[in-house]
């Protein structure tokens, strides 16, 4: 099976939830629900496993680092 | 040209969630989307879009089929590109036209779709051309009535939309209002298994390349359901409530209780199967306490909270 997407289906871009979580220099922000960046997010139906599990990995840090509540469902 | 194992350059697959399919934006003579996602996401479309184009306009608009999920963007990419060609299902007209007059899937299945103007129409048996390949249009009844696949021969490669997914397929809508689907699905899984895809771009989910295994699940899941329909009607009225809990992350009791048990298709699947065995609000609060346990929703605070 391929790794589940991070979607939680709120696709709302955030300049302002970048900047508190840390990743400042994504002047696209991140997304409010999956904390990805614009470009993770596209690319993520053609990327490699590792790639995946790469992003997943930054997921939880990033929301850490907001303040947020990690809300997405890690199987 | 050999056979695709991945997605040529021409084709950008944008993987989505739930609410919103997934989208493919080809690039060509001239730049075409096929499916633009969920309303509420109309912004974020135009934000991967902005992205993607850099700089060129969008030209022309496919839908697989006219479900809010696949279509609700429509009406906001004719708005951004004015000279953009939207082109449904030719069997969708009516429906298309419906949507003009009143947001008729609102009452019916608690899904909003902006109005959009149609300027075109495929239909089963057309050859339409993007990304510099040619695709055939091909009927593919269960999920929809009027939903068709897109397929190109020469690298082997599906739109399958919601006749197939890796791990299943979509909700059977005719089977809420109570007609056939069973056999159409079936033998829109028998098209498929025809046209030995080589990879697939699915409406929901990954792309996948084992077509064959995705067949078995598939037939196997239908069977399934065939055997006891109630099953899938069960699976359906599910599906409908996550749904509306994705598009709105929390539902109090009330607004999920009354809207909920409000909709037409609900309504109706509660009529015909279940109002013998419970009243009302032990239907609804069944339905949301089967989505907690499918670990999908979780009650926080007296609210259904979406996960």
């Amino acid at each position: 099976m391929s790794i589940a997407s991070p979607c939680i289906s709120v696709c709302k871009m955030s300049p302002e939830l970048a900047q508190r979580a840390g990743c400042a220099a994504q002047s696209g922000g991140l997304c409010t629900g999956c904390f990805r960046t614009l470009e993770e997010i596209m690319d993520w139906g053609t990327a490699t496993d590792t790639r995946k599990r790469e992003v997943w990995l930054q997921l939880q840090t990033r929301a850490e680092n907001a303040g947020e509540r990690f809300p997405l469902n890690i199987k | 040209m050999t056979q695709a194992t991945q997605l040529p350059d021409t084709l950008t697959f944008f993987e989505r969630g739930w609410l919103s399919s997934n989208t493919l934006l080809a690039k060509g003579r001239d730049t075409v989307l096929i499916d633009s996602g969920y309303h509420t996401h109309a912004a974020f479309m135009g934000n991967l879009l902005d992205n993607a184009l850099a700089g060129k306009r969008l030209d022309r608009l496919y839908n697989t089929h006219l479900h809010s999920d696949h279509c609700g963007g429509n009406a906001y990419l004719q708005q951004r590109y004015a000279s953009l060609l939207t082109s449904i299902p030719a069997d969708g007209v009516s429906l298309a036209h419906e949507w003009h007059l009143q947001n008729e899937t609102y009452e019916r299945v608690g899904q909003s779709c902006p109005a959009f103007a149609v300027s075109a129409l495929h239909k089963a048996g057309d050859t339409v051309e993007f990304g510099h390949l040619e695709w055939q249009v091909l009927a593919s009844p269960g999920h929809d009535p009027d939903s068709v696949l897109f397929f190109c021969e020469e690298l082997k490669i599906l739109i399958s939309a919601d006749a197939l997914w890796e791990n299943g397929f979509g909700v059977l809508f005719p089977l809420l209002e109570g007609k056939a689907a069973f056999t159409d699905q079936e033998s829109t899984l028998t098209l498929i298994e025809s046209l030995g895809a080589k990879l697939v771009i699915p409406g929901h989910g990954s792309v996948f390349s084992e077509t064959n295994k995705a067949l078995d699940t598939a037939r196997k899941r239908l069977e399934f359901y065939a055997a006891d329909p109630q099953r899938h009607i069960t699976h359906a009225i599910r599906v409908l409530l996550k749904f509306i809990l994705l598009e709105r992350q929390t539902l109090d009791w009330a607004t999920f209780q009354f809207e909920f048990m409000g909709l037409v298709a609900v309504k109706k699947v509660y009529t015909d199967y279940f109002s013998t065995q419970s009243g009302e609000p032990e239907f609804a609060l069944g339905v949301a306490q089967a989505l907690v346990d499918a670990k999908v929703a979780e009650w926080s605070g007296g609210l259904l909270r979406n996960r």
